[in-house]
């Protein structure tokens, strides 16, 4: 129990995966110029992350490892992940429209995105049970969506502001989000004792 | 070798595999649309303005076909266009009235000031310091909110001048009227010819002391006018679009000249003195 934790609180905090690990960058500073999309586009990262998590650690170990092609793992992961999103996507609009409509275009939008095969990768290489993955692949969103709900937050505020012209749009999107790196920064070695 | 067959095997399995999950996928999860809502949606203009009271074209496209939307209150649409969406929808569509957005403050760049604003240049920033820097709490702050909502550029300014509606490009959907903290915009019948521009409810001496261009309730057009159709209300000049003939009197009459001719003559010759 104590161990999903010190897992679930390391995706979020300690090893962001924006902050930290640098991966999701793209959607990161394309979706954050507002709360609302930025909060549909976490709620869609945190579904795809636990989904592909778990179907990822199946295919790798009752299929790539079994007949021995880990190197495949890649291309397997994006083609496995980009399938099962799609038809997820299928199954929400016949079943419920609502969710549909707060998911949005966000949901296909983040399949192949480097933060999601980051996470199935990591899941792999940590040597993590069918449990850990779930709240790893969990906290790696919830992680993805603290980030951009506090960069949308800062950049609602600061499109009221006066940037210098040399510096509007994404140069001070970039330092907002290397300052933010750098808070989180101060959650290294939070767990180690 | 046996690894190359292996990994072929493989990858082609488990992509054959999710072509087939999906296709079949796409066949039993298949969301019937009304075919009604595309052919209705291809008629609209798809500007997406709102001016028909819904976000988008593809919503009130929806609406029109479920939930019983007037297939006439799109502003871009002519009649001939409502028509064709009545006839999808089996109704008749009942053409409504074209209106344009006119600007009811000419004061922009000559009122009086109350103070020097150096905040956020926007008008709804400007009117929560005090209701804005001019002397006049009713005038156009000109630093454009209108002309960034329109979604069709029709709106044009220079300095803080009132901006000039253009004829060709507005359709009258009213996104300017919604923006502006002031309520200096307003929808007018597109056939008008007179359009009052003064917006002050303030008495004759109070707009004298602070605006060139306001109107000081002296009743003259009133007067003046063979139809009846002005009347003042809250010290400002209202007209009544449905009585007035264009005859031009109360322009005459104005001591202020703030009742102005707007027909697109008028327009096109302040357009070449700026």
């Amino acid at each position: 129990m104590e161990n999903l934790l010190v897992i679930l609180f390391s995706a979020i905090l300690v090893n962001n995966f924006v902050l930290a690990r640098f991966l999701g960058l793209c959607p990161f500073l394309g979706v954050s110029r507002e709360l609302k999309s930025s909060l549909s586009m976490g709620a869609a990262v945190i579904f795809v992350m636990t989904l592909a998590s778990v179907s990822t650690w199946f295919i790798q170990y009752y299929l790539l490892i079994p007949y021995k092609v880990e190197f495949l793992q890649t291309i397997v992961f994006i083609l496995v992940i980009a399938a099962l999103v799609q038809f997820v996507e299928m199954v929400i609009q016949k079943v419920s429209p609502v969710l549909q409509k707060a998911l949005g275009i966000y949901l296909p939008l983040i399949t192949t995105n480097c933060a999601v095969l980051g996470v199935c990768i990591l899941n792999i290489r940590e040597d993590y049970s069918l449990l850990e993955t779930i709240v790893h692949g969990a906290g790696g969103g919830i992680g993805f969506t603290v980030a951009i709900l506090i960069m949308a937050g800062i950049r609602e505020r600061l499109s009221l502001g006066r940037v210098p012209k040399c510096m509007q749009g994404f140069p001070i999107s970039f330092i907002t989000a290397c300052l933010m790196a750098l808070s989180f920064f101060c959650f290294q070695g939070f767990f180690a004792h | 070798m046996t690894v190359i067959l292996v990994s072929l095997i493989i990858l082609g399995g488990i992509g054959l595999l999710c072509g087939i999950a999906l296709a079949i996928a796409s066949r039993v999860f298949a969301v019937k649309l009304d075919p009604r809502i595309g052919t209705i949606e291809k008629a609209l203009p798809g500007a997406n303005c709102g001016g028909c009271g819904f976000p988008s074209c593809h919503a009130y496209a929806q609406n029109m076909v479920e939930g019983g939307a007037e297939p006439n209150r799109c502003v871009l649409c002519d009649a001939e266009a409502a028509g064709k969406i009545g006839k999808v929808l089996g109704k008749a569509a009942a053409t409504i009235e074209k209106k344009i957005a006119a600007i009811k403050c000419y004061g922009g760049a000559t009122a009086a000031k109350s103070f020097d604003y150096g905040g956020i240049p926007t008008c709804r920033a400007a009117s929560l310091y005090g209701g804005g820097d001019k002397l006049c709490s009713h005038s156009c702050l000109g630093f454009g909110d209108c002309v960034e909502a329109c979604p069709f550029a029709a709106l044009s300014r220079s300095g803080r001048e009132a901006p000039i509606v253009s004829r060709d490009k507005c359709t009258g959907c009213g996104n300017c009227v919604a923006v502006c903290p002031k309520n200096v915009i307003v929808l007018i019948p597109r056939k008008a010819l007179i359009h009052i521009a003064c917006n002050s409810k303030e008495k004759g001496k109070v707009v004298r002391q602070v605006c060139e261009v306001g109107c000081i309730s002296c009743n003259r057009c009133i007067k003046k006018c063979p139809e009846s159709a002005l009347s003042m209300q809250d010290n400002r000049v209202c007209i009544d679009y449905s009585k007035c003939t264009s005859c031009g009197l109360c322009i005459e009459e104005c001591p202020r000249k703030i009742i102005k001719d707007i027909n697109p003559r008028e327009e096109a010759s302040r357009a070449v003195n700026q």
